[in-house]
């Protein structure tokens, strides 16, 4: 295989920031270089540049930005991940949102949501609060650019590390073992979020304006250049209501990024409001 | 009151290609001091572009303002070569901090002319010129320079720090005792230890091994262990299993083979002080937690915390290795085991065969308990490392009736390599029963043994009635051995049911020599399975031949999806009369396949390829003047400047950048002014290739 040259990486990395709005510099080019060896060895391809080629202009293309889809993105996620920011919507945006949920659901979205760890853990904390008992609606919906973690998340079966962070206890009352060592998470927590495929990075990725209370997005703007980083956030501002919360990862932050969220602060973490009158 | 700064936009958009602008140097100028990083980007960009080195140098000496002496300082790395000479002379500067900086950016852009200005700077007051100076030296591994840094050592800390690590990127054995001096009472004992990594001189391993036993030493172990592990040769060991792993892999590897060969030291009687205690804090129990043995089940290392070097072992790394060295040389047998259990799996054996090569007489000496140890890992890991010839017929057979399929796997490798037909039989039972490896394993095997016993035990498992799963693993087998005895059965299976075993089958049959597999290559071209059609082209291309040329040239008028890999290979195969129907062929093509074309030209090469492709820069579509370029590029000689120069003024940077990676090829002198240009690119991927190219010479 031909050894790539900067311009052969500048063109591939280019066109997937365009496309993904994901960067890829120093070591994360080289586990994509890792990740796509064995891709164009299968496409027949001699480097980089040919796969560039490929592509972009070869009939198959779009076939191809699927497959590609599936290798670049990580999918590295667990139950219970930083737990804080669920507890900090159980505890803080549910009872300031009550008034609300009575007339209508409260929306919340889990973006980049992977194999569905992120809005299940948000599902089983939103049913344990007890707040439908209380006459409280509430929604999730969680989007994800992979259509295999997707389907992965529709089944709702986990093993082994995605219960790293889940105590046993809950893992018994929530999932039910549907072979040795894999556990089918349990009807009443996976009705209650809707998957569909988007690619947040497109210019539009099918979800409407002002539709959401709630924004989790967490550890995906890392991967983000800056440019695509400042089109997402401005994407969230658009669906977020005026008053409504943004999650991000505890490495990501909004210091400095535009007028549109102001710091809050919960007593283990923090999110971002959106500003602009009450709804 | 001053007026607000206009927006972030119209400052970007008045940076936008100010070639033009009459107040150019100003906008660069004040733009390099921006709020905004993405406004402060662009104008670097530009400000390596047109601003001079003399422009920008004494902006660097502005203690006023931060933002502007740093940008000014990215401008000079941007501009490289071109503004060496300028900076070379800022370090002799009466300004401290200029100099200072002058000779951090003579670090990342230096050349050979920088190093006697860095060594001059050496001799200066200021302690931060002196370490700025010392950090750039061993940047550019400038080795004149090793005396005068040694007589750092003995100065202030911070001078020590940045001495020792100049002297480790340089790797001068020279430095070595010096650097053991500050061993092990001085702040700067460890970065020392890691200098001496990279040094991996073997004069000093046996001051190594007396501090590395010294209880006293606990805290330098690892460094230590390291250090006397490069002394002994660990690189060379990782050079051969992951090459280009190090800072500076062939000095290193020179220097290990110079430890190998000629260290007379003792080792084994180091190896028995180790074995003389097992204690909690001894340092056998130290290298055996490198190892990756003591309380965790084995196999287990890569479950450790990320700060622990264990956690890095599976890949391979230092401290293991250097672990591993030390016990095979200081034969410390109690630990054998956990040395060679890394070879059970492949990347462990890449590290530990190379190894246990070298110190065979160590490991064969207790290859039976090794064989007969209660952890599988052991008994598959020497079966992998040691000679097969050592272990024996009779071991290597018993080990055939393993509990554990990874040995018998590793034993079916040891039984190949002698060749033993006693154990066909028993091979021939693997092969129908045993776990995929095992499959595997055992049909390569029974490829390697003689003549009679392949006709006996693989001949009948290649009827069009033999299970798919061993139908498969012996093809596969095949396809990397071929045996002349079964060469008909395999070509009569080309024809096969399922879509697998005729993939799996054209690739044995690729392995044969001769027409009718040729033919049968050929006929694969038209398989109803796509995938197979392409991977038959792969294997024609790769084995040439008289018919394949004439079959693609015909196939080329076939409009399906096929003709993009035709074209494809007809520019691999190298036949030149594939020019004229593919120049033909262009006009009406799909943008798609006119890009292969214009690739495959390139690989044929040739006056009229040439020609065509030196055409195709005049069309309109970008990506075909890239690919185009990218052709005449490759294909350059050195007469070809002014054309690489006609590049390299392109507006697409593609262009530019493809003339760059030329000029690096062809290395005339007359192409430098060009690249001195190209360094200075606005687009950072041509400026760096320009440089790369320019450090080439």
């Amino acid at each position: 295989m031909k050894e790539a040259t900067e311009a052969d990486w500048k063109l591939l990395t280019d066109l997937l920031a365009e496309r993904f709005g994901l960067t890829f510099s120093g070591a994360r080019q080289e586990i994509l270089g890792g990740r796509l060896r064995p891709r164009l060895e299968a496409l027949h391809l001699d480097g980089l540049r040919e796969y560039y080629h490929y592509l972009c202009f070869h009939p198959g293309r779009e076939e191809e930005f699927a497959e590609l889809t599936r290798r670049i993105t990580n999918n590295e996620t667990y139950f219970f991940r930083e737990v804080a920011q669920l507890d900090a919507i159980v505890q803080h945006v549910l009872p300031e949102n009550a008034q609300i949920m009575r007339e209508r659901p409260l929306r919340m979205l889990s973006a980049a949501c992977s194999s569905g760890e992120e809005p299940y853990s948000l599902s089983i904390r939103l049913v344990d609060s007890g707040s439908e008992l209380m006459g409280g609606k509430w929604e999730i919906d969680a989007c994800d650019l992979n259509p295999a973690r997707l389907d992965a998340a529709r089944l709702g079966v986990y093993e082994g590390f995605a219960f790293r962070n889940c105590d046993e206890e809950t893992r018994r009352r929530c999932f039910q073992e549907v072979e040795p060592g894999r556990f089918l998470l349990r009807e009443r927590y996976r009705r209650a979020v809707r998957f569909f495929h988007a690619n947040l990075a497109a210019p539009f990725a099918g979800i409407g304006w002002g539709s959401y209370d709630v924004i989790l997005c967490r550890n995906l703007l890392i991967y983000f250049a800056p440019e695509g980083f400042d089109r997402l956030i401005s994407r969230f501002a658009q669906l977020l209501r005026p008053g409504g919360h943004l999650f991000l990862g505890h490495s990501e932050s909004l210091f400095d990024r535009g007028p549109d969220f102001e710091p809050m602060y919960f007593s283990d973490c923090m999110a971002y409001r959106r500003i602009g009158p009450p709804a | 009151m001053t007026p607000p700064p206009p927006p972030l936009a119209s400052r970007l958009a008045a940076l936008d290609r100010p070639e033009d602008h009459p107040e150019r140097e100003r906008l660069i100028l004040e733009s390099l001091s921006d709020h905004s990083p993405q406004v402060r980007e662009v104008a670097i960009a530009w400000a390596a572009r047109v601003l001079e080195p003399a422009v920008l140098i004494p902006l660097v000496a502005d203690a006023g303002d931060a933002l502007l002496r740093n940008a000014a300082l990215a401008a000079l790395e941007r501009q490289g070569p071109y503004a060496m000479e300028a900076v070379e002379r800022a370090v002799s500067a009466p300004d401290p901090d200029l100099a200072m900086f002058a000779c951090q950016v003579l670090g990342s852009i230096g050349g050979s002319s920088s190093g006697a200005p860095l060594l001059s700077a050496l001799g200066r007051s200021e302690v931060n010129v002196i370490q700025a100076a010392a950090e750039a030296l061993g940047r550019l591994r400038w080795r004149q320079a090793v005396p005068t840094l040694v007589g750092l050592l003995e100065k202030e800390p911070w001078l020590q720090l940045a001495a020792a690590d100049a002297l480790g990127a340089i790797g001068d054995p020279q430095a070595a005792e010096p650097l053991l001096t500050l061993v092990p009472d001085t702040l700067v004992a460890e970065p020392a230890l890691e200098a001496l990594v990279w040094i991996a001189s073997p004069e000093v391993l046996p001051q190594l091994l007396t501090l590395l036993t010294d209880p006293g030493n606990a805290r330098l172990r690892g460094p230590l262990l390291r250090a006397a592990g490069a002394s002994l040769g660990a690189e060379a060991a990782t050079a051969a299993g992951e090459a280009g792993n190090t800072r500076h892999a062939s000095a290193q590897s020179a220097s290990s083979a110079r430890s190998a060969t000629h260290s007379t030291y003792d080792l084994t009687a180091f190896g028995r002080v180790i074995e003389a205690d097992h204690g909690e804090t001894s340092l056998w129990q130290f290298l055996t937690e490198r190892l990756g043995g003591g309380v965790e089940p084995p196999g287990l290392p890569s479950t450790h915390e990320s700060g622990d070097d264990r956690s890095q072992s599976r890949s391979g790394s230092a401290t293991l290795q250097a672990a591993a060295v030390l016990v095979l040389a200081g034969g410390i047998s109690s630990l054998l085991p956990l040395v060679v259990r890394w070879a059970e799996e492949r990347n462990g054996r890449a590290w530990v065969e190379p190894l246990v090569r070298r110190y065979a007489d160590r490991v064969v000496s207790v290859a039976g308990s090794l064989l007969a140890h209660p952890d599988p890992a052991v008994r598959a890991g020497a079966l992998w490392t040691l000679p097969p010839a050592a272990v024996g017929a009779g071991q290597l057979r018993a080990a055939l009736e393993d509990s554990d399929p990874a040995v018998r796997v590793a034993a079916c490798r040891g039984i190949g390599v002698i060749g033993d037909s006693v154990a066909a039989k028993r091979l021939a039972a693997l092969l129908d029963r045993g776990s995929p490896p095992e499959r595997a394993a055992a049909a390569e095997a029974l490829t390697r043994l003689p003549q009679e016993a392949q006709l006996a035990f693989l001949a009948p498992r290649l009827e069009p009635s033999t299970d798919e799963a061993v139908l498969l693993a012996v093809l596969a087998a095949l396809a990397v051995s071929s045996c002349p005895a079964l060469d008909e059965r395999v070509l009569h299976l080309a024809g096969g049911v399922t879509g697998q075993v005729r993939r799996s089958a054209i690739r044995a049959v690729a392995t044969i020599s001769g027409p009718r597999a040729e033919v049968l290559l050929l006929r694969a071209l038209a398989d109803r399975d796509p995938g197979l059609q392409v991977e038959a082209l792969d294997l024609l291309v790769g084995r040439g031949g008289d018919r394949v040329g004439t079959t693609l040239l015909a196939m080329l008028g076939i409009g399906d999806s096929l003709r993009y890999h035709v074209i494809r290979a007809l520019g691999r195969l190298g036949r030149a009369e594939a020019v004229a129907p593919l120049e033909t062929l262009f006009t009406s093509a799909p943008l798609h396949e006119r890009i292969e074309i214009l690739t495959a030209l390139a690989r044929l090469g040739g006056p009229a390829a040439r020609e065509f492709l030196r055409q195709c820069l005049d069309q309109t579509q970008p990506e075909i003047r890239r690919v185009a370029a990218q052709g005449l590029a490759a294909l350059a000689e050195p007469e070809d400047l002014d054309l690489l120069a006609r590049l390299a003024r392109d507006r697409d940077w593609v262009l530019r950048s493809e003339a760059a990676q030329a000029l690096g090829r062809l290395g005339p002198g007359r192409a430098r002014p060009v690249l001195l240009d190209l360094v200075r690119d606005i687009e950072p991927a041509v400026a760096r290739t320009a440089r790369a190219a320019l450090a080439e010479r």
